[in-house]
């Protein structure tokens, strides 16, 4: 069976930015060196061998190539940190560009996925990956041209047939075994399923089914699989058998190839299996990492997945909002939900957005402050389209607060100033208690420089929101979303904050659940797809 | 707590049985695996007795011998995942067995994720650990033990030095790594923590931050995080990465050799044929010690967590299968605390029979877990339940289960159909009936609709459908009433009043509703407000 990764990306590596591709490029040279070393030192222990030599070249040779590979482990170590470090950096690069419609709590969660196991995961490609690739490959082929300087090209021959076919077997035979492992694991996540569900519902099962007929649904799964499991276990001990055989298959090669030719002393044949017996062992790593190549390629899939991320153009040209702040909505259509929306708002008019769950309406909101830019239709501020501003100066006329608010670690006072870093402590303090967090501020010594905890987790959901709301109100902006800012607040509460919006006179964009009276809303917008 | 030994593996009382009887197979593992092995040093041997004397027999003896060795070790990994699976099924079986028999407030006190923990991954790491057992007792210690034994017979001590590379890296891997993790591993872990919180932190905040115009802030404190984590990161690993690139180079066996050649050139042929081919004896152990032991901890752990697990009481049971008419329903002298909070406190009551008794009170008053006392999940700390004069705890428990039915609150179902849902409860009714009792419990839905996508008032009701399917002459609901609006309310507790007086039944609700209490035959008001946050 195919799978469709081997088809998205030809060229996994160029996920990497440049500069860790250098990075890599030089360790990779480094594990060949070391194969080089490691494969002159068997060689001259060979040729010790064959000609009696005393150790000191061999002595000197090995000395050299621990020193090598000492210090390209080493590098390959720290390398691969500096290229976590390359990688995280990128990936902020990106989502610096990346649009805002973007940023779903399904994408989050896959950047979070990336940072937390995919990047840690490469930080072992420079000290194992490459060895595994460049180093295993590497001994084999060059232990073929030592076995050739010491027997001659029909030896070297025999023995790359042999090398060969062993490396096949075991890449089979290691390919079975691991698919008996997929295997084994699936027949263990089904009876975990199986276990899980009785967890579920335990309660049900003891009270329904009672004590002695409770598990009798899951024990019928747990035999079927431990069944399948029975079956996968006979094959993979073939398996084993193959590889076991496939492992020691050049040296027998070549010990009866060697008797049967009466080729060469004693020495000379030691020489052989000795060279022979090196070329052999990476065989079994260089079989597993070819099996485990996919994984590499999907991690690095993945890592390419968030950092190619859609990004909006800017204008080339760039215009300046003048003062004016009518929004109009011309035909716009985008998908899931927006089909056609006309409409046209007047400066310091309260628009009630409103419709079904589901019908677009925080992709309207969204659209309005350039999260994207709509697939048909256009939306000007003045006379001037979005997508001609510069998206800086396009955020300066805006303040937005979103359902789900977004509180810093840090104090309510730094929280707040976000919203206009110029502000004093009177002024945040002023707006702090108009978005009513007056009790908040009184309840601590600190007052506005309260610590709000880790990622705002001191206060209550209904507090940040209004920490949102005070700082979008310090902003000043002429233009004001609320994407269900309220929703989390009493109904006192939200009356006075409403009382405070009210007092404002720039253009306020609401979604709401609530009740919308209380808003008096000057415009409604309803849709439905 | 520490974790149990590997010798708790064969002695634990609760553990070891379910060990035992894969311990045949285990040890015909461990031999096979170092039968294996053992063959392999034959088929060396052989090898070193053709470099003393050049002949064809003694590569078919080698070539035998690998054949021998690879059918060894397919016959060890058959026996060891057999093994393996026959103790992890047993032990399956036994903490499932276990947890249904647990006490409600024991079960509750375990969280969803750490007992989906036990029954799946807990379970999985300790058979992992059975499994890789023998061929560890193979390679730890028979084969090398045989190398040096050889090399000894052959070199003298002499030989031991091409152990020095293999103790040298396996220093570093049992002393240093363990060593350094203890001290830097906590602030390598916080490096490492703070730049994934970072990279949340930044897409977390990026709307927030390109709309009040922060963005090249943001990433300018990005770029700082991820440097200071490159930093540190560097400075934690420099400090071992000398050391650690020196064990994996000293494992490479050009090392060995090279000793190897030192401390046998001037011999015989053989005995330096010998010592070359020897020499790798504690190389593959130590390169397994590289690849990490930490399968053994996690099983020691995971095992801990079993053990603990299986160390719960379970509901007392007794013998008796009998029970006498009438099926009176009686508390006597009660008494229940829960983590040091007196729940029930010296309460006794008697029900009446063939009527529908309302067990009433404030939230909190213990209503839930009375119904949980009475249906014998909850073993009562003084005092006894009696059901026919006999004190529930002394009964079988299957006699238990069908003399007492109760229907949980909130009406979970399994994904099913849900004719399959009350089969559960009544294997052997037939459509007609369970059709009726849906009816009963003002439900109409087809038996084949699969019961996960009803509505959660609908769920209820399949699981309430069990009281008239079930021939219990005793049946406990808990809040059943709670999804259903007024007039179906008051329906089902007319059919609950009517089963109760023409079946002889003894049935009792726990409700909230002081007007569906007032329409039931009896009310049992429970009134000591107390705490029992730690209980639902």
């Amino acid at each position: 069976m195919k799978t469709t990764t081997n088809t998205v990306n030809h060229k996994p590596m160029f996920a990497l930015p440049a500069i860790a591709r250098r990075r890599l490029m030089s360790v990779g040279i480094g594990w060949i060196l070391v194969a080089a070393l490691e494969a002159l030192a068997y060689t001259i222990l060979a040729l010790g061998i064959v000609d009696h030599w005393s150790p000191k070249w061999i002595l000197i040779s090995a000395g050299i190539t621990i020193l090598v590979t000492t210090l390209v482990n080493r590098s390959g170590y720290l390398t691969g940190i500096r290229l976590a470090g390359d990688l995280f950096s990128a990936l902020g690069q990106s989502l610096s560009r990346t649009k805002l419609s973007w940023f779903t709590n399904e994408h989050r969660a896959q950047v979070a996925t990336i940072a937390g196991q995919g990047i840690p995961g490469l930080m072992s490609i420079p000290a194992h990956q490459l060895q595994h690739f460049l180093h295993a490959p590497c001994i084999p082929l060059f232990l073929i041209v030592g076995i050739g300087l010491i027997a001659g090209p029909e030896v070297a021959l025999a023995a790359a047939i042999l090398l060969a076919l062993s490396l096949m077997a075991q890449f089979l035979s290691q390919r079975a075994l691991g698919h008996a492992d997929r295997k084994r694991h699936d027949a263990e996540a089904k009876t975990s399923e199986a276990t899980l569900e009785l967890v579920d519902h335990i309660e049900l099962l003891r009270t329904a089914a009672g004590p002695v007929r409770a598990i009798t649904g899951v024990e019928q799964r747990w035999t079927n699989q431990e069944k399948a499991l029975a079956d996968t276990n006979r094959a993979a001990a073939f398996a084993v058998f193959v590889s076991t055989l496939a492992s020691v298959l050049p040296i027998a090669g070549i010990a009866s190839y060697l008797i049967f030719t009466e080729f060469g002393s004693a020495m000379t044949i030691l020489a052989l299996l000795i060279l022979v017996g090196r070329a052999a062992a990476p065989l079994g790593e260089l079989a597993t990492a070819g099996l485990g190549i996919n994984d590499l390629r999907a991690s690095l899939d993945n890592y390419k997945k968030v950092t190619n991320t859609p990004e909006l153009p800017e204008p080339i040209v760039a215009k300046s909002v003048l003062e004016d702040y009518r929004i109009s909505v011309q035909l716009v259509k985008h998908s899931p939900a927006l089909n056609n929306i006309h409409v046209d708002i007047p400066a310091g008019g309260r628009v009630l957005v409103t419709g079904p769950s589901g019908s677009g309406k925080s992709t309207l909101l969204e659209l309005l402050m350039r999260f994207d830019d709509p697939e048909q239709g256009q939306i000007k501020i003045g006379d001037i389209k979005l997508d001609d501003i510069p998206y800086e100066e396009l955020a300066s006329h805006i303040a937005y607060v979103a359902q789900d608010p977004i509180v810093f670690t840090g104090s309510l006072a730094e929280n707040i100033r976000i919203g206009n870093p110029q502000a004093t402590d009177e002024e945040v303090e002023t707006i702090a208690r108009k978005a009513t967090l007056g009790s908040i501020i009184d309840r601590s010594p600190d007052g506005i420089h309260q610590s709000v905890g880790q990622q705002g987790t001191a206060l209550s959901g209904g507090e940040r929101q209004r920490v949102a709301l005070a700082r979008a109100l310090i902003k000043n902006a002429p233009i004001l979303v609320l994407d269900e800012a309220t929703s989390a607040l009493d109904e006192a509460t939200e009356q006075e904050v409403i009382n405070t919006i009210h007092s404002l006179s720039a253009t306020v964009l609401f979604a709401t659940h609530r009740d919308t009276s209380i808003w008096k809303p000057t415009q409604s917008i309803y849709l439905n797809s | 707590m520490s974790d149990p030994s590997l010798r708790d593996l064969m002695t634990n009382p609760l553990i070891a049985p379910s060990l035992k009887p894969a311990l045949p197979k285990l040890f015909a593992g461990t031999l096979s695996s170092s039968l294996s092995g053992l063959s392999m040093l034959g088929a060396l041997w052989c090898l070193v007795r053709l470099i003393g004397d050049i002949s064809s027999d003694w590569v078919i003896a080698a070539v035998v011998l690998w054949i021998t060795a690879a059918l060894f070790a397919a016959a060890a990994s058959w026996l060891a995942h057999d093994a393996e699976a026959a103790f992890s099924g047993r032990l399956r079986r036994k903490v499932a067995n276990h947890l249904i028999r647990l006490p409600a407030t024991a079960l509750s006190k375990q969280s969803d994720q750490s007992l989906r923990n036990l029954v799946s991954s807990d379970i999985e790491k300790l058979h992992h650990m059975v499994a890789h057992l023998p061929s560890e007792v193979a390679n730890f210690a028979i084969l090398p033990l045989a190398s040096i034994t050889l090399l000894m017979s052959m070199v003298g001590p002499v030989a031991l030095w091409v152990l020095l590379p293999g103790i040298i890296a396996s220093l570093y891997y049992l002393v240093v790594v363990p060593h350094v993790s203890a001290r830097d591993g906590a602030a390598r872990m916080q490096v490492m923590g703070e730049v994934i919180s970072a990279v949340d932190d930044y897409a977390r905040g990026i709307r927030v931050n390109r709309i009040y115009g922060r963005q090249s802030g943001a990433l300018a404190a990005y770029h700082d995080s991820t440097k200071r984590f490159t930093d540190n990161m560097v400075m934690w690993v420099s400090k071992v990465a000398t050391l650690a690139g020196m064990a994996v180079a000293l494992l490479q066996a050009v090392t060995t050799f090279a000793i190897a050649y030192l401390v046998s050139y001037d011999h015989d042929a053989m005995t330096f044929a010998a010592t070359l081919f020897f020499s790798l004896a504690i190389v593959t152990p130590v390169l397994r010690l590289g690849h990490g032991l930490d399968y053994v901890s996690t099983g020691r752990a995971s095992m801990g967590r079993l053990i603990a697990l299986l160390q719960n009481p379970t509901v007392p049971t007794g013998h008796i299968t009998q029970l006498n008419s009438p099926t009176t329903l009686e508390i006597r002298d009660a008494e229940l605390s829960i983590d040091d909070i007196q729940v029930i406190n010296g309460l006794n009551h008697t029900f009446k029979a063939d009527a529908l008794t309302a067990i009433t009170g404030p939230s909190g008053a213990g209503k839930t877990t009375l119904l949980l006392i009475l249906s014998g999940l909850e073993p009562l700390q003084a005092g006894s339940i009696q059901l026919a004069q006999v004190n529930i705890s002394e009964l079988d428990e299957q006699t238990r289960h069908q003399a007492l039915l109760s229907i949980p609150q909130g009406g979970d179902v399994l994904p099913a159909t849900v004719k399959e849902n009350l089969r559960l409860s009544s294997p052997n009714a037939t459509d007609e009936e369970l059709t009726s009792a849906l009816h009963k419990a003002q439900l109409t839905v087809e038996l084949d609709s699969n019961a996960q996508t009803l509505s959660g008032g609908e769920q209820q009701r399949v699981g309430i459908a069990r009281v008239f399917l079930s021939s219990a002459p005793i049946i406990l609901l808990d809040e059943p009433t709670a999804a259903l609006d007024k007039i179906k309310a008051t329906k089902l507790i007319e059919e609950l009043k009517h089963l109760a007086r023409n079946q002889h039944k003894t049935i009792i609700i726990v409700t909230h509703d002081k007007t569906l209490a007032a329409i039931t035959d009896a009310q049992f008001e429970l009134e000591r407000k107390i705490d029992t946050e730690n209980l639902s």
